[in-house]
């Protein structure tokens, strides 16, 4: 295939979703190109060189494809698409982007910068324009599922031998750590131990009637930008949530995954029955019922707090992790913006799963760096695990001297058991 | 002025611009409307609810909070909007004297034309301004790339509205009972061609305002509607949340 036919089919492609989607029209049609978006990224931020950094000019890239057959669009009224497309296209929506919607807050119209992204992210993974290794992580997620009876044998000999370290740590012969039984909560954890062992603590603290997931809650499918994946990495939880006969799904510490599973769960699979929330919500509720009692000595040294953007501006969880961290943490400071205005880590919407996108990533990290420089924290917690991985990249990069964790995890390590 | 050229202009153009504007909206709300909505919409928070919502969703509308880091922008863009409006209410005298208002605030006809000229021409003046600060910003830096020619054009056609605007405001001595006439005989389908609406300044502002009205619903100042709408999109009550709180 040529470029220019290329061209020609992505035209038609977004045409045809703009045809599908309301909101994806009023996002294309409606932006005056004001520019109040530009300083809000921080890919910007970190270089402001690159006019593919700001937001509407990601955008652009888009509106002015669509523009180009129109009659003022052929005077050369709507402008030009950058020369090498899909390249530039690429870099301004796969590997300078995060979708973390702070733009969002910055529009004085709200346009939604993220909806054209991951269009343009759909179009070009139809191309074959996308880097592959997110669809590749995806496809892997959907073997192991579609496959999970002969993982599963493995995977529960991997938990009795967390459990039994866990139990020498507490010890406390009493603790287990149920995978796929009948239980009112199903919680999916990541597929690190600790994301494992930090919510078994608690909830065995608690003395709550919880099983683990088979599965691992992140969706690289989502993260691409792909529905079709994401779907089939979506519904196997959802399908093991009835057959353990839950009432209520917890979502490990994880960013997109909480988002997807609350936002589009009743869209793409009909109404479900099930409460969705996060497990620092789960926590914090068991915190408010004194349900738990915790020994802030175990948590030394000064503390911060990182908000990821999936759950401080775009699902609402901001306080939860501050009861948190207040009941088992001495010494705490906020960040400034915190919250929803929050700088976003700059390793979310997949990039820190390239390897190709390191350097991007990272200078799209020097805002979050500079905020906590300014804290003089020692831990900096969080509770999403793509802000971990990337925050932890940053700290070994550029020797920021810090150590990260889960809010979640902070927690388990005070628990005083009864 | 030849009498085709009269008939194209003062007959036809001004209802043309009406059908134009008023069918452009329509067709562009309904067909938005017949667009399906996306499976799932994401919305921002932290959300304020009830009266303060409210307070919020009208915040949007008139002080433009998201542009507060943004201070040139801000402060002239939110200026360039009210002055707008004025301006709009402005001219509402075109279709006729408000002598209630007149009466209310006890202005004679002398008063009338003062209070015309001081608000009317500070407006003017504020409008302008905006317009070509809001330009200048578009030459520079990442400003230059992101913006295209159609964006200098808007502001160029509106610089020359409000020029010619200003112009008549201060420099000219214009009828304003003659341009009552022929708005007022426009309503009547029979178009009175007074003096005033001959003067080649008021010709320039009439059909570039009316050039500029016609092309609303078609580009990107349909946010004068859609601003409403995506605004409320990311502000709105979220479906799941209240089925939660209500259990």
């Amino acid at each position: 295939m040529t470029e220019s036919t290329e061209i020609t089919e992505f035209h038609d492609f977004i045409k045809s979703q703009k045809k599908a989607n309301r909101y994806l029209r009023y996002y294309l049609e409606n932006c005056v190109r004001c520019g109040s978006c530009i300083e809000s990224c921080h890919f910007y931020q970190g270089d402001k060189d690159n006019p593919l950094h700001a937001p509407v000019y990601k955008n652009e890239q888009i509106r002015r494809l669509l523009k180009q057959n129109t009659f003022l669009g052929k005077l050369g009224l709507y402008g030009k698409p950058e020369e090498d497309y899909f390249d530039s296209l690429s870099y301004a929506v796969f590997e300078s982007c995060t979708n973390c919607r702070r733009c969002v807050m910055f529009c004085p119209f709200s346009l939604d910068i993220s909806v054209i992204n991951t269009v343009a992210r759909t179009g070009l993974i139809k191309l074959g324009k996308a880097p592959e290794m997110l669809l590749m992580l995806a496809d892997m997620q959907i073997q192991r599922r579609e496959n999970i009876a002969e993982y599963i044998d493995m995977f529960k000999d991997q938990i009795t031998d967390l459990e039994n370290e866990v139990r020498e740590e507490i010890d406390d012969k009493s603790f287990r750590i149920p995978v796929a039984e009948k239980a009112k909560i199903l919680y999916v954890p990541l597929s690190g131990a600790i994301t494992m062992t930090s919510p078994a603590k608690i909830f065995h603290a608690v003395g709550e009637n919880w099983t683990l997931s088979k599965f691992d809650v992140v969706n690289f499918g989502f993260l691409a930008g792909d529905s079709v994946r994401a779907k089939k990495i979506l519904k196997p939880i959802l399908d093991e949530a009835k057959e353990v006969g839950a009432e209520k799904i917890v979502i490990g510490e994880c960013g997109h995954a909480f988002k997807l599973a609350q936002k589009f769960s009743d869209g793409w699979f009909g109404e479900q029955p099930y409460e969705i929330e996060l497990i620092v919500q789960t926590v914090a509720k068991y915190i408010e019922e004194d349900k738990l009692k915790f020994d802030k000595s175990k948590n030394p040294g000064k503390y911060t707090h990182h908000d990821p953007c999936q759950h401080a501006r775009n699902s609402g969880v901001m306080e939860e992790s501050r009861l948190i961290l207040r009941e088992t943490v001495n010494d705490f400071v906020e960040m400034t913006p915190n919250r929803e205005q929050n700088w976003c880590c700059g390793g979310g919407g997949g990039l820190i799963a390239v390897p190709d996108f390191d350097d991007t990533r990272r200078m799209g990290g020097q805002m979050k760096m500079e905020q906590i420089k300014e804290t003089e924290a020692k831990v900096l917690t969080t509770t999403c695990e793509n802000c971990k991985s990337q925050l932890e990249d940053l700290n070994d990069h550029f020797e920021l001297g810090i150590q990260i964790e889960g809010v979640v995890d902070a927690a388990a390590r005070a628990i005083i058991y009864k | 002025m030849h009498i085709a050229l009269q008939i194209i202009l003062y007959y036809i153009f001004p209802y043309t611009t009406v059908v134009v504007f008023f069918g452009g909206i329509i067709y562009k709300i309904v067909s938005w409307m017949r667009t399906p909505k996306p499976t799932a919409a994401l919305t921002l928070y932290p959300k304020p609810d009830g009266v303060k919502r409210g307070a919020a969703m009208t915040a949007d509308q008139i002080v433009f909070p998201s542009l507060f880091k943004q201070k040139v922008l801000w402060i002239f863009g939110v200026m360039l909007h009210l002055a707008l409006l004025g301006i709009v209410v402005g001219h509402v005298r075109i279709f006729g004297e408000p002598q209630f208002f007149w009466d209310f605030v006890r202005l004679n006809e002398h008063g009338v034309h003062l209070f015309a000229y001081i608000i009317g021409g500070a407006v003017g003046i504020a409008f302008l301004i905006s317009l070509i600060v809001l330009l200048v910003r578009r030459f520079y830096g990442t400003m230059r790339k992101v913006t295209v020619p159609i964006d200098i054009l808007f502001l160029l056609l509106l610089i020359a509205i409000a020029l010619t605007g200003d112009y008549m405001r201060f420099f000219m001595d214009i009828n304003m009972v003659e341009i009552q006439t022929y708005f007022a005989s426009l309503f009547r389908f029979s178009p009175i061609i007074t003096t005033t609406i001959q003067i080649p300044t008021y010709i320039i502002h009439n059909v570039l305002t009316q050039l500029l009205i016609m092309y609303i619903p078609f580009s990107k100042l349909v946010h004068i509607i859609g601003s409403f709408i995506t605004n409320y999109i990311v502000k709105r009550e979220d479906k799941k949340a209240k089925k939660e709180a209500k259990q």
